[in-house]
């Protein structure tokens, strides 16, 4: 075998796992021209990618022209992947919603979007998806939620009703990880089902002063992991019951208190982490809290053993490794902040 | 690995006539082969008539990395970063050749981590390259006219600004 054909004798159906991985699915379509076999094999991909940042910045007609257009020539009857990034703030939900119909029709099953929408009833009552990221969407659900077949959920920038966030949590049997990225108006989280294991609370904030929670609680007993990041927008998280969690990391930055109070309000929240978490075998904190904490133990706070002062710390999310890759190469407000 | 020597030792045979002895924990990655396992057909050394013995020493290589079980919670992590790393290094091969003989063996053998690892590695080298640089790099021939060409490429005209 000639040692530079050994791709054009591989089967149509490795060529297409093959392009199914290119970064969007315009790379795969483009690969296309190649010769008159890998014209065909595009349609058959397994992941439909379509991102506006990658794919030249389209305005919004085009865009839905070329993934509509696209979608029209997919001959594939199941789907991994289906990505909508769309950096579009104006109304196109009913697109997205017979998009992601589509895509549903096609039993898949990582559901990326990425845009403002108001979300049909449908995408809330499937058993489909494995993997969810909801970036910007509106959550309105008119009938049941159920997602019997969810492992990973992570919602970001939306409104979640105190009744909704339960609601979600007690219609995924085997939800394991929760990830909310800046989400807003509920005050409390209960995760009381077993199957939850990780739990990611990223950033609070909210773009109507009027609906920020003062306090948020989360009570978790069967969390093992647990993140807090981003920027909080909060005087106080609790920690209710998180009796069986194992590794904490704290990596987070609070943005909400009286100028007066600021050292105080940080000391405070800092502390009752570190309390309510004395048995958790790996506890995390970046070296950005040693100036509170070494005023917490000059007034005679004795922090416990498991507590570990890091430099920087890992994200765990997927979703956000890209974004937050970029941003510690810069190094934004995190370490050089004194809290 | 303490483990080992109670396993059930595997005998595989490549298309060029050398046999491997594999534990059945590790070789139980490949479906293909705990399929023959599970029909018992395993007694005597498992024919791979797909597969040279340059290639099945790689993926022999690649199952025994990925069969290491870490001991805690702690030493988990730590094997996934260093299963990571592996990986990485893994699908740096000298020749490209190697990388379609991986692909074709792990679909072959069905272990489906190896297939999206190597299916990956090869999607990852041509992704920043023209059409015709990828044409270049695995000689093939480009056998549409020109007319043909500009009418792939007006269909979905987005795809080609």
């Amino acid at each position: 075998m000639n040692e530079e054909d050994r791709i054009n004798n591989l089967p149509n159906s490795l060529l297409i796992d093959i392009i199914s991985l290119l970064p969007t699915t315009k790379e795969a379509i483009r690969i296309g021209t190649l010769s008159k076999r890998w014209q065909h094999l595009w349609p058959y991909v397994s992941n439909l990618i379509f991102n506006t940042s990658l794919d030249n910045n389209y305005p919004l007609p085009e865009f839905i022209l070329l993934v509509d257009k696209t979608l029209t020539q997919c001959r594939r009857s199941n789907l991994l992947k289906f990505h909508i990034l769309a950096s579009h703030y104006t109304n196109f939900e009913s697109q997205v919603n017979n998009w992601i119909r589509y895509a549903v029709s096609c039993n898949v099953q990582e559901l990326v979007l990425s845009s403002w929408a108001t979300l049909d009833q449908f995408i809330f009552l499937n058993s489909c998806f494995t993997c969810l990221e909801l970036s910007g969407c509106v959550f309105n659900p008119t009938g049941v939620i159920s997602w019997s077949k969810l492992t990973r959920l992570l919602i970001s920038d939306a409104y979640l009703s105190k009744d909704l966030i339960q609601n979600i949590l007690s219609r995924c049997p085997l939800l394991e990880t929760l990830q909310l990225l800046d989400c807003y108006g509920y005050e409390r989280i209960d995760s009381t089902s077993k199957s939850v294991k990780h739990f990611q609370f990223y950033g609070y904030m909210c773009p109507w002063q009027d609906l920020l929670a003062d306090h948020i609680e989360i009570n978790a007993p069967y969390i093992v992991s647990l993140i807090v990041d981003g920027h909080l927008y909060l005087w106080k998280l609790l920690l209710l019951d998180v009796s069986s969690l194992v590794k904490t990391h704290l990596d987070y930055i609070k943005n909400r208190y009286d100028e007066k109070t600021r050292k105080e309000g940080n000391e405070d929240m800092l502390k009752a982490f570190i309390q309510s978490l004395g048995h958790v075998k790996e506890l995390k904190i970046r070296t950005a809290y040693l100036s509170a904490l070494s005023r917490l133990e000059a007034k005679g706070f004795i922090s416990s053993s498991n507590l570990k002062v890091v430099n920087r710390i890992s994200p765990i999310s997927s979703y956000s490794d890209s974004d937050r890759d970029s941003n510690e190469s810069g190094d934004s407000d995190g370490d050089s902040v004194e809290l | 690995m303490s483990s080992s020597s109670s396993s059930k030792m595997i005998e595989l045979r490549s298309s060029d006539g050398e046999t491997f002895h594999v534990e059945e924990t590790v070789v139980l990655q490949s479906e293909t082969i705990k399929q023959m396992i599970d029909d018992d057909c395993a007694n005597a050394a498992i024919p791979l008539p797909n597969v040279t013995s340059m290639t099945l020493a790689k993926v022999i290589e690649y199952i025994k990395k990925h069969a290491e079980k870490p001991k805690d919670d702690d030493d988990k992590k730590v094997a996934e970063e260093d299963l990571k790393k592996f990986d990485a290094e893994f699908v740096k091969v000298d020749q490209e050749s190697m990388l379609f003989d991986l692909v074709r063996a792990a679909n072959y053998l069905n272990i489906k981590s190896l297939l999206d690892l190597t299916c990956q590695a090869v999607a990852d080298s041509i992704k920043d390259l023209s059409v015709e640089e990828v044409r270049k790099k695995f000689n093939i021939q480009n056998d549409f006219t020109p007319e043909e060409e500009a009418k792939v490429r007006k269909e979905n005209a987005w795809a080609f600004d």
